[in-house]
């Protein structure tokens, strides 16, 4: 086996109270070891295994930060795979421990990077990840989480330039992904699904990470009309990950695409048990709607005014998503503006442009929703949603040839970009032409 | 209040999931690699019989794999690059000669299932093998900067990867009809294999997990705990038992990987050694669209290397990782620090073990593992295999580890432990620096005798039943 077992052993042969014996140099020497063995050896265990595994490792020797480390890492795996953010609470105790003990610990700060990146403090974010690379400027993680926060705040010229640095550190399942999503933002879709099958064909120990990729693949498959690729990949996904939401709601979404609602909801129900989303109650609210089924529909919608008011009780005070599924459905169109311009102090990237354009609009706010759509379309991103929003905004603002292609565009990308949204497109389209 | 109370719960659950956070992009972040993450490094004379004139190199990736891993099953990545680098001038100075590469390719054949692979597979052509690849070998002798390019064995036939054993049903004589046709020759004369096959590594990782808890009588075995094959200390268990990886095999003929092309016999000639090492690559992408390069791919980047078993790279900080993985041998003297550190023996087995062990510098270590790669020395004839002996050199098995490559019966956990006690320094191979030990001393099934050394892979029925279990090990066939 590639790990050293050398030392693991040799600590394993020795009792407890030796441990204390041990000089600062030799901990580091002994987590280094204990570490890999660890990681190599639990690679087939499920995040929660892991969980309790650390749990019970930092229980018994909580001097080692090491293992606090380990613990943090695999809560914030648990975040990605459940969106439980309580674990993100804890995953952020544990760290600040760990740097309060040691302030130089190179692993926490990596870690303390990508909780701010989960909070959406992305400024944070850059400024921590901007240090590490100074400290560690081999390190392809942190110009990785460089790029995530530059991306979201809509700096792409030096986004590019830290993932480009990523990628060329390590080409592997973190960085193809990054730069295969940098080709979709800009347009280049063939080469984007290219370099997306290299992430996955990169692989991760963990499922979760190449279901993931699996899913971004599934998506730029259905934005760009290819609804059975995406299917198909949706369902790779899960049969990868068993019961992962966005691929769960992927597999509905190419269902509803081709108007097959029973698969659409069965699936939709699924995604939203395991992760109850803005986004998947809209969806559902769209899917019933559409077989005519107003009372569950309703249900759905009433949904969708609770997590606004949880988010608010929480003191969230921006949230595109819940922007854009207001103004979809003309509902609470002074709360979607709201939302959509708090967005907008968080973080400048085309989708925040987009969903603050689409407010503005709904809100006949025409100039200002023009300006923000420029702003959103500045990459000619493939999003069919972007092209159907620049399409109405143009025909409010009069111009009508730009908002004939623009709609055109947005129908050609995809005739099903949207359960609700894309019948609106082809028939302002069909009173334009 | 029931109502009440359900909605309550209700929006308990809701508050957990953070509405937000669905909209950034959180793509993954890897602590660990998977498909390039190399695990070990064998590299002997053949102890085939009648096959003493060639060296076998073999490399095993993606370890612990669960055999019963459907419907998709492990694979070969098609973007990783699996490189066997031979070092054999310059006094072995971690610089590449000879480079023997293998590309793989997936072909997933027309599917009226899920699953990658259906009903008996009759033979490696038969086409229920869904999930079909194939690979190439390319050999690049660095001093002429000639390549040469192999995509058939010397019949034509394409060179496949074998597919996974599922259990009887599917895959009955597994070795038979599936293994060893999985084996090629090629035109010029070498051997290649690429499948799943029993991991050879043996240790009692279990025992460390469990919060340190080592079965006794290890560490220290004397006797038949020491001598006996098996899990001598009975309470022992091979935490590797019941798990596959795959496993990349080449069979060379010795002249092809000497400097001047000879045999050599001369224990002190020029050409005596060669030096190892495995490594895996992945081509970098640019991120920026360009419409100047259509394809937009770019080198190949390292992004791990093996030379040594017990290798180093767990002592390289983690700023320094990618680095080291990026890195060739031929500059590993920059991290002797790392490497060489005295604490080692000093700290732990004499500070807190008690064993009296060689002071620093440790010489005897860093020629090892600084550059890490595994000598060979071409002259030392191969031992058979009922005559070869865990323990290698340590107990006058000379073609084993460290001195004739690695075999895969080499107990490298014992081997290295008493290394690191001293054993090899004049006046430290005494108890109990030379009795040190795991308690598992061989793997948990037999290996073969014949290529590609590794035993067949533990079937996926026979794993997820309950005798398949991981702990004492189980059958490999069917």
């Amino acid at each position: 086996m590639k790990p050293t077992f050398i030392l693991c052993f040799a600590l394993s042969a020795l009792p407890q109270a030796t441990f204390a014996q041990m000089t600062g140099a030799a901990d580091r020497l002994a987590q280094a070891y204990q570490d890999r063995v660890l990681t190599e050896s639990t690679s087939a265990l499920k995040t929660d295994e892991h969980i309790s595994m650390y749990e019970t490792l930092v229980r018994v020797q909580p001097e080692v930060l090491h293992y606090q480390n380990l613990l943090a890492g695999a809560y914030i795996q648990k975040v990605r795979e459940s969106m439980d953010y309580s674990y993100l609470e804890r995953a952020s105790q544990l760290l600040n421990t760990v740097l309060g003990a040691d302030a130089k610990n190179y692993e926490a700060a990596r870690l303390r990077t990508e909780i701010s990146l989960e909070r959406h403090d992305f400024k944070t974010a850059a400024d921590y990840s901007r240090k590490l690379t100074e400290w560690a400027p081999n390190d392809s993680w942190n110009w990785g989480t460089l790029g995530d926060a530059l991306t979201e705040m809509g700096d792409y010229d030096n986004a590019a330039d830290a993932y480009q640095k990523m990628v060329t550190l390590r080409p592997d399942l973190s960085s193809y992904n990054r730069a295969a999503y940098f080709r979709f933002l800009y347009g280049d879709v063939d080469n984007a699904v290219k370099i997306m099958k290299m992430a996955i064909s990169a692989g991760s120990p963990m499922a979760e990470n190449t279901a993931w990729c699996e899913v971004e693949l599934g998506k730029i498959y259905l934005k760009t009309g290819r609804v059975k690729d995406a299917a198909d990949t949706f369902q790779a996904a899960l049969r990868r990950f068993p019961n992962y939401h966005p691929a769960l709601a992927g597999v509905a979404q190419a269902a509803a695409a081709q108007s097959d609602w029973k698969t659409a909801i069965s699936y939709m129900h699924r995604a939203q048990a395991a992760t109850p989303l803005p986004d998947y109650s809209a969806a559902l609210y769209d899917y019933y709607t559409a077989t005519g089924d107003t009372k569950e529909a309703a249900k759905h919608k009433d949904m969708i005014r609770m997590l606004d008011e949880v988010g608010q009780a929480t003191k969230e005070k921006a949230n595109r998503n819940i922007a854009i599924i207001y103004a979809d459905h003309d509902w609470n169109l002074d709360r979607a503006l709201e939302l959509a311009k708090n967005e907008l102090e968080v973080r400048g990237d085309v989708y925040t442009y987009d969903a603050l354009a689409w407010a503005l609009y709904k809100n006949k706010q025409y100039a200002e929703a023009g300006a923000a759509m420029k702003k959103a379309m500045q990459l000619k991103t493939p999003e069919p949603a972007f092209y159907y929003h620049a399409g109405l905004i143009d025909n409010a603002l009069g111009k009508k040839d730009e908002a004939r292609e623009m709609l055109k565009k947005a129908l050609e990308l995809n005739p099903h970009f949207d359960a609700r949204q894309a019948a609106f497109a082809g028939a302002v389209l069909k009173e334009l032409s | 209040m029931f109502l009440t109370a359900r909605r309550t719960v209700g929006l308990a659950a809701l508050a957990c999931a953070s509405t937000f956070a669905a909209s950034h992009r959180n793509g993954p972040l890897l602590l660990e690699d998977q498909t390039a993450n190399l695990n070990d490094l064998y590299v002997f004379r053949s102890y085939e019989a009648g096959r003493s004139d060639r060296v076998v190199m073999s490399m095993s990736v993606q370890g612990f794999q669960n055999p019963d891993n459907g419907p998709s099953y492990y694979k070969f990545s098609d973007s990783v690059l699996y490189r066997f680098n031979v070092n054999n001038a310059r006094g072995l100075d971690g610089n590449p000669d000879l480079q023997i590469d293998l590309v793989f390719q997936t072909q997933l054949r027309p599917n009226p299932t899920f699953v990658s692979y259906f009903g008996q597979l009759k033979g490696i052509d038969d086409p229920g093998i869904f999930l079909y690849q194939t690979y190439v070998v390319v050999i690049r002798n660095l001093k002429t900067g000639q390549g040469t390019y192999i995509t058939t064995d010397a019949k034509g036939h394409p060179l496949s990867v074998a597919p996974p054993n599922l259990g009887p049903k599917s895959t009955p004589n597994y070795e038979a009809t599936l293994g060893q046709p999985s084996v090629f020759t090629l035109a010029n004369g070498m051997r290649v294999f690429a499948g799943p096959r029993d991991d050879a590594f043996y240790f009692d990782s279990g025992a460390t997990f469990d919060t340190l808890n080592f079965r006794a009588p290890a560490p220290i075995l004397a006797g038949a705990a020491d001598m006996g094959q098996g899990a001598a200390a009975p309470a022992s268990v091979d935490g590797f038992a019941g798990y596959n990886i795959s496993l990349i095999a080449v069979e060379v003929p010795i002249g092809m990987l000497t400097a001047d092309g000879s045999v050599p016999t001369d224990p002190k000639g020029a050409n005596t050694k060669i030096g190892v090492w495995a490594s895996t690559h992945r081509q970098i992408v640019t991120v920026r669209p360009s419409p100047q390069d259509p394809l937009h791919y770019g080198n190949y980047v390292q992004v791990d290397r093996v030379g040594n078993p017990l290798t180093v790279e767990a002592l390289i900080p983690l700023p320094m990782k990618d680095y080291w993985n990026r890195s060739d041998p031929a500059n590993d003297q920059q991290f002797a620090k790392f490497i060489g550190d005295p604490f080692f023996a000093s700290g732990i087995l004499n500070g807190v073990f008690g064993l009296k062990v060689p002071p620093a510098p440790r010489n005897d270590i860093l020629g090892v593992f600084v550059p890490d790669i595994t000598r060979v020395d071409l002259t030392i004839p191969p031992t058979p295999m009922s005559a070869q002996n865990r323990l290698g050199p340590l107990a006058g098995d000379n073609a084993g580890w460290p001195f004739g490559g690695r075999r895969p019966i080499d107990d490298v956990v014992d081997i290295g432990f008493r290394a690191l006690a001293g054993v090899l320094v004049p006046g430290f191979g005494n108890a109990p620096n030379n009795q040190l030990g795991d308690g598992v001393n061989s793997n948990d099934v037999p290996l073969l005798d014949h290529f590609p050394f590794h035993a067949a892979p533990h079937a996926g029925f026979k794993h997820s039943g309950i005798e398949g279990t991981n702990g004492r090990g189980m059958p490999t066939g069917n």
